[in-house]
């Protein structure tokens, strides 16, 4: 995991924009937002997506009534909604996982498949998980899908990919972050 | 660091002033009170340390390297502190490396953003800047003589002038003119102008030559930063 702190990534990316010390603190302020661009970002890439997949041993839900409100796993393991479908999510009952439903009939009509694989669908920030034969679901489920790290969580590997990020960020914006080069430091 | 000699210049203001005339002590550091216009010794020895105290703000003012020898550390200083009140530009702020007081910390020099503004919302909005104070820390700002920094504690290193009068305190390389500020400053009505006008000169001079070695201080570079 990567040892950088938000200290020396302001450094690294003030160096590759070629502004002065002065700005650094300013650099540091992106380093936030830029691991939520790379955790977008390697989400939507089938390769790099296996970065960043949360640990099923500590990523769980608990299930009550065939649905889990996934508001903890999203405000603390900072999993991606949008991405959920890209990752697995498994039932201590099953040894595969989870299927993905979609679709408007979803949870209404049975599917073609519905009765022989486990399945499972989302409506907001609830998670409804069904079993074989359409048996709703208890206990708890686990999940290994996108979410965006924290620096500590964050491979060695993607260390380049964060600076890269950030001096997206930085050229993104605006005002005096991009100052003429040499300014005196 | 040698300092000007105060007798050595008392004797050779007393001589070129005649305020010790013959007979008696032709080169003496006390005036013989045989001449009308120089009849105090005491009167001769202040104007040499007026001129000492000059040459001293001259130094202190314009950061001339003989600077060194009046800069002092203030305690150690929270944020939003007023600095002591002190002539010339304050000197390198410090932030203590680790984030105590204790007499096993290392002092080192502090980093200066692009503006006052970055300190305070880095105060007000910490978590946006690290996971950890040590993420924000070092950086400090002075404005209107007070400073703000992200650390727990700063110092600053400022330059602190008592005048003195009775020895004098600028470096000893400055002796002469100290001599020719002397005797400028003993100028009296009814005195030769040829003499005084040289030494007037003598004494410009010499104080035009410490400032023209002026630096920049970091306060100004602050406020220069502030605007580029």
């Amino acid at each position: 995991m990567s040892s950088l702190s938000y200290a020396a990534i302001g450094d690294l990316v003030r160096q590759r924009l070629n502004l002065p010390v002065s700005t650094r603190l300013r650099m540091q302020s992106l380093v936030g937002n830029a691991l939520q661009r790379l955790g977008n970002q390697f989400a939507q890439n089938p390769y790099n997506r296996q970065y960043l997949l949360s640990d099923r041993a500590t990523t769980t839900v608990a299930l009550a009534g065939g649905k889990a409100d996934l508001t903890t796993l999203i405000n603390t393991s900072q999993i991606e909604l949008e991405y959920l479908m890209f990752g697995y999510i498994w039932h201590p009952s099953y040894t595969s996982p989870l299927q993905w439903k979609r679709g408007p009939d979803i949870g209404a009509i049975q599917g073609p498949f519905d009765g022989v694989f486990p399945h499972c669908w989302l409506e907001g920030i609830h998670l409804y998980a069904k079993g074989t034969n359409n048996a709703v679901l208890s206990g708890t489920l686990s999940l290994a899908c996108p979410y965006i790290p924290t620096l500590a969580q964050l491979p060695t590997q993607l260390e380049n990919d964060l600076i890269d990020a950030c001096v997206g960020l930085a050229r993104e914006t605006p005002d005096d972050y991009m100052e003429t080069p040499g300014h005196p430091a | 660091m040698a300092v000007v000699d105060i007798t050595r210049v008392q004797q050779r203001v007393v001589a070129i002033l005649n305020a010790a005339p013959p007979p008696g002590a032709t080169f003496s550091a006390t005036v013989s009170g045989k001449q009308g216009r120089y009849r105090s010794t005491e009167e001769i020895q202040y104007a040499i340390l007026e001129v000492d105290n000059a040459f001293c703000r001259d130094l202190i003012i314009t950061g001339h390297p003989y600077r060194s020898q009046f800069m002092v550390v203030t305690d150690p200083l929270t944020t939003n502190s007023l600095i002591p009140a002190h002539i010339g530009g304050q000197g390198m702020i410090e932030v203590s490396d680790d984030d105590s007081v204790s007499d096993s910390a290392v002092w080192l020099p502090a980093l200066t953003p692009k503006s006052q503004d970055d300190i305070t919302t880095v105060l007000a909005f910490p978590t946006n800047y690290g996971l950890t104070v040590a993420d924000s820390k070092g950086w400090a700002w002075i404005s209107d003589n007070r400073v703000v920094t992200t650390s727990p504690y700063c110092r600053i290193r400022y330059p602190q002038f008592t005048p003195n009068y009775t020895t004098c305190q600028a470096d000893a390389s400055l002796e002469d003119g100290e001599v020719s500020g002397a005797v400028a400053e003993l100028f009296k009505d009814g005195s030769d102008g040829g003499l005084f006008d040289r030494h007037r000169q003598l004494y410009a001079d010499t104080r035009a030559e410490i400032r023209a070695g002026a630096e920049v201080f970091p306060s100004l570079q602050m406020a220069e930063r502030q605007v580029a």
